[in-house]
């Protein structure tokens, strides 16, 4: 019980840390698999769905945290659903009137957003048992390290698979493309190297900090 | 056995009360959520309509063309699944009109999801050209077929095209969006042998 009093008094930079690099819901909380195979294939889209997501963690973290001691423990994944869903619903308006063209391509993966396990990892974990406050930055933060994730995974998909960086050609048009990288099995491929980087660094600076 | 479900039936009315209870809050949590959702709502449906109906209006002067005598007549829904959006596009000169031809707006299924395209035809039915509304194709797969060098192919094409035959060949890699083009072209082809053209000879007639 008092270790819980303790967390519940978590400093807002190891949370904010924990968000970004140390618990990133993706590469190393292993979160969201789904989108980020899906929406990668573009630096533009990827960085769309972040932003898309981290507006959806930070309003729904903040009113589940809000509603913490309202919500009954019964019925409170339907509670998170509808918060969720009426958030992705906002945010899929606001992108069909005012960014069209990043909407249409995003197509079914902005609805998706509402069983998006990331946020409900969040809402579950964290927003329920911690104040507004932290809450909302712990919403910010995996927000932020999605997008990171999403970012780092679409970039090297898109230079190798499509020769193009944000639509710009960088290796020239008669630059012949390795295809395969936007290939669902590219996504994998480059998604496990990451991955795989970041456990390789994070575990030497955790080996570091104990010397 | 009476007893049985007397008790049970003290114990179910608190559980009633408790699912009453519980259900009520969850009808608070959605009514506060849909109230949300109409104000976002309200503030961007007319935006989100305004920009459809202009992107469509801005494909029919790309495919048609530019002219300043040109009029654009929404017909009304004429009952093909497939098919979105029918407009029939004539030239006004001296209060005379005639017929360019149509733009039909319809739906492919394609990899991503489905995707918009906007068909042009002539008034004897061949195809003028075609504009992509919108779409989720792949970058670098799907999105080489949505571009006009496969597009422009089917301009002139006026029935029954086949992938794979003659000129129109599917980008490779990219053979279920090459497929799904196809396949709108015909139906929209269809679509124009089996009610445009009667509409536009009975309108002649009458």
């Amino acid at each position: 019980m008092k270790t819980t009093v303790k967390k519940n008094k978590v400093s807002l930079i190891g949370v904010l840390l924990d968000g970004i690099v140390f618990k990133n819901p993706v590469l190393i909380q292993l979160l969201g698999m789904c989108p980020i195979l899906a929406t990668s294939t573009s630096l533009e889209n990827a960085f769309g769905m972040g932003v898309a997501v981290t507006f959806v963690l930070f309003f729904s973290n903040i009113i589940i945290s809000l509603l913490r001691k309202i919500i009954p423990e019964k019925i409170r994944i339907a509670a998170y659903i509808i918060i969720i869903a009426g958030f992705v619903s906002v945010i899929d308006m606001i992108l069909k009137a005012y960014l069209p063209s990043l909407s249409s391509s995003l197509g079914v993966f902005i609805p998706l957003i509402v069983v998006n396990c990331i946020i409900f990892a969040r809402a579950e974990s964290f927003a329920s048992k911690n104040g507004v406050i932290p809450s909302a930055v712990d919403g910010i933060a995996c927000g932020i390290g999605f997008t990171i994730a999403l970012s780092i995974v679409s970039a090297i998909r898109e230079i190798l698979g499509n020769g193009t960086i944000l639509g710009f050609h960088i290796f020239g048009e008669s630059f012949q493309p390795a295809t395969m990288m936007l290939l669902p099995f590219g996504g994998f491929l480059t998604l496990g190297f990451v991955i795989a980087l970041v456990q390789f660094v994070t575990d030497k600076i955790g080996k570091g900090g104990n010397k | 056995m009476l007893n049985k479900s007397s008790s049970k039936k003290s114990v179910s009315t608190t559980e009633l009360k408790e699912i009453f209870a519980t259900g009520l809050k969850l009808c608070i949590f959605m009514s506060v959520i849909c109230v949300m959702l109409f104000f976002v709502n309200s503030i961007t449906a007319e935006k989100i309509a305004e920009f459809e109906s202009k992107k469509i209006n801005d494909a029919i002067i790309t495919i048609m063309g530019d002219d300043p005598n040109m009029t654009i007549e929404p017909l009304e829904d004429l009952g093909d699944s497939s098919v979105k959006e029918v407009y029939k596009i004539d030239s006004m000169v001296d209060e005379q009109s005639q017929l360019i031809g149509y733009c039909v707006y319809a739906k492919a299924k394609g990899y991503g999801g489905e995707f918009n395209l906007l068909v042009g035809l002539n008034a004897d039915g061949t195809v003028k050209g075609i504009s992509v509304i919108s779409d989720s194709e792949t970058v670098g797969i799907g999105k080489k077929v949505l571009t006009d060098s496969f597009l422009s192919k089917f301009n002139g094409k006026s029935e029954g095209v086949t992938l794979g035959s003659g000129d129109i060949v599917a980008v490779s890699g990219a053979t279920v969006t090459s497929k799904a083009v196809t396949s709108c072209v015909n139906s929209v082809l269809d679509f124009y042998e089996s009610t445009l053209k009667e509409a536009d000879t009975d309108e002649n007639n009458g």
